[in-house]
């Protein structure tokens, strides 16, 4: 089932693809520039198709809680407000320098899960090789937290350092540490970059991690994100 | 060429919205034409000021747009509720990431509709339980005539694609606006085509091949 190399931006783009060979062709916007600008190419071309979609009346009210602090009842918002009250004035401090917002700050960081997503997504990131075994990735929106098992990818005087990729655009999500599972705290900002069908890729890096929004290294591992 | 749905952090605020070029795009209004040129301009003021965290700003966004990508959630999820949920995901995205739009490259309608697009993809991609659904409704848009929209003034761009389009052969047209229009992947067009992947594969690339001829080639 090879797949022409001429066509393949153009099938990622219009979203023919999934599971592996998905996978495959996001990886591949990580590492060959060219076939991102391809792919991109294709995105521009398809979107003119956009306007024919017939437009459907949205429900009013929809959007009304965004932007907005989330509700807390009285008992749950004493009994986090105690330990994290300092971490929260210090939240508030950096969120307000980055991004000045008209509403006032709540005082705990992470925001309760809508209900209609799950706590938890996980990923099995494969090498890229073909070769060992696949490598575990947890994410847990309650805490904003992505655990990634031990692994011993980076050579020496290497790292390696994990990445999102959505719409075949890579963000860095942090650095590995070497022979021993890996803790991220993600910022708030990041969070929702990780959904059911984000893909993960591990890249190897000089020492420090990237230089370049974007991996300058191998990328040795990618794998879905999907609802535990 | 830019990805219209990177989200990189380019901010605009203070930039001239001024490379405009002339992209018409039908804007849902229930009571009143809108001048595309007007409504592009509005679209880029209303993300420069989301952008600022003006929820105001986002109100009006979503009156102006949120018909267009309504319909492209529901269109694509197929289910009213699971639609209703991805556009909210867009706008929280927007909400977050309006500073993302770089005024000038792409008509901010084609930024938000990509976006929203990508988006019901990946719902239904998650949602793997969903049901087979009938593709006759597909074909009100695949098989759009010449004078659905005849009315709308279309782009350079936008035109030769479509010429381009309409000069492929018919089943890799098909297989390319029923793809683009309700987000299927290779497995679900066979499925609903009734033939073998493998030709529906074949469909596309070629399609993919001659459209890449026709609109890159000069």
């Amino acid at each position: 089932m090879a797949t022409e190399p001429d066509t393949l931006a153009g099938e990622l783009a219009l979203g023919l693809l999934e599971g592996s060979e998905r996978a495959e062709a996001l990886r591949r916007t990580l590492s060959d520039p060219q076939f991102a600008r391809e792919v991109e190419w294709w995105r521009a071309q398809f979107a003119e198709l956009l306007p024919q979609y017939p437009a459907v009346p949205a429900p009013a009210g929809l959007i009304d809680d965004i932007g907005l602090p989330p509700v807390r009842s009285p008992w749950r918002f004493g009994r986090a407000f105690v330990p994290l009250a300092s971490a929260a004035a210090a939240a508030a401090a950096v969120f307000l320098i980055v991004r000045p917002s008209p509403v006032p700050l709540p005082p705990v960081a992470p925001p309760p899960a809508a209900p209609a997503e799950r706590a938890v997504l996980v990923a099995a990131l494969d090498p890229a090789d073909g070769t060992g075994p696949a490598i575990a990735a947890v994410f847990d929106r309650g805490t904003g937290s992505i655990r990634v098992a031990s692994t011993d990818l980076a050579p020496s005087g290497k790292v390696a350092e994990l990445w999102v990729i959505r719409d075949g655009v890579p963000k860095s999500l942090g650095l590995l540490s070497t022979g021993t599972a890996t803790r991220l705290r993600l910022p708030m900002a990041q969070r929702g970059g990780l959904q059911p069908g984000s893909v993960l890729a591990i890249s190897i890096e000089p020492a420090g991690g990237s230089p370049l929004p974007t991996p300058t290294g191998p990328v040795v591992a990618t794998g879905p994100l999907v609802d535990a | 060429m830019i990805d219209i749905n990177r989200m990189s952090i380019v901010r605009w605020s203070g930039r001239k919205v001024a490379p405009l070029l002339p992209f018409h795009y039908p804007i849902a209004v229930h009571d009143r034409p809108i001048d595309p040129y007007d409504a592009r301009l509005a679209i880029c003021e209303l993300l420069d000021r989301v952008g600022r965290a003006d929820r105001d700003a986002l109100g009006q966004l979503y009156r102006l747009t949120s018909a267009s990508l309504f319909g492209i959630c529901l269109r694509i999820c197929g289910e009213r509720s699971g639609a209703e949920d991805v556009l909210h995901e867009v706008f929280n995205l927007v909400w977050k990431r309006a500073d993302g739009y770089v005024p000038g490259k792409a008509h901010p309608m084609s930024w938000l509709g990509t976006i929203a697009r990508n988006r019901s993809i990946d719902w239904v991609r998650a949602h793997t339980a969903r049901r087979a659904r009938p593709l006759e409704d597909a074909g009100n848009v695949a098989d759009d005539g010449p004078d659905q929209y005849a009315q709308m003034a279309r782009s350079q761009e936008a035109q030769r694609l479509h010429d381009c389009l309409d000069a492929l052969d018919e089943r890799q047209r098909d297989t390319l606006r029923t793809a683009f229009f309700n987000g299927l992947t290779y497995a679900q067009l066979a499925t609903a085509r009734g033939v073998p992947e493998p030709t529906v594969r074949s469909w596309a690339r070629r399609g993919l091949l001659s459209l890449k001829g026709c609109v890159g080639g000069d």
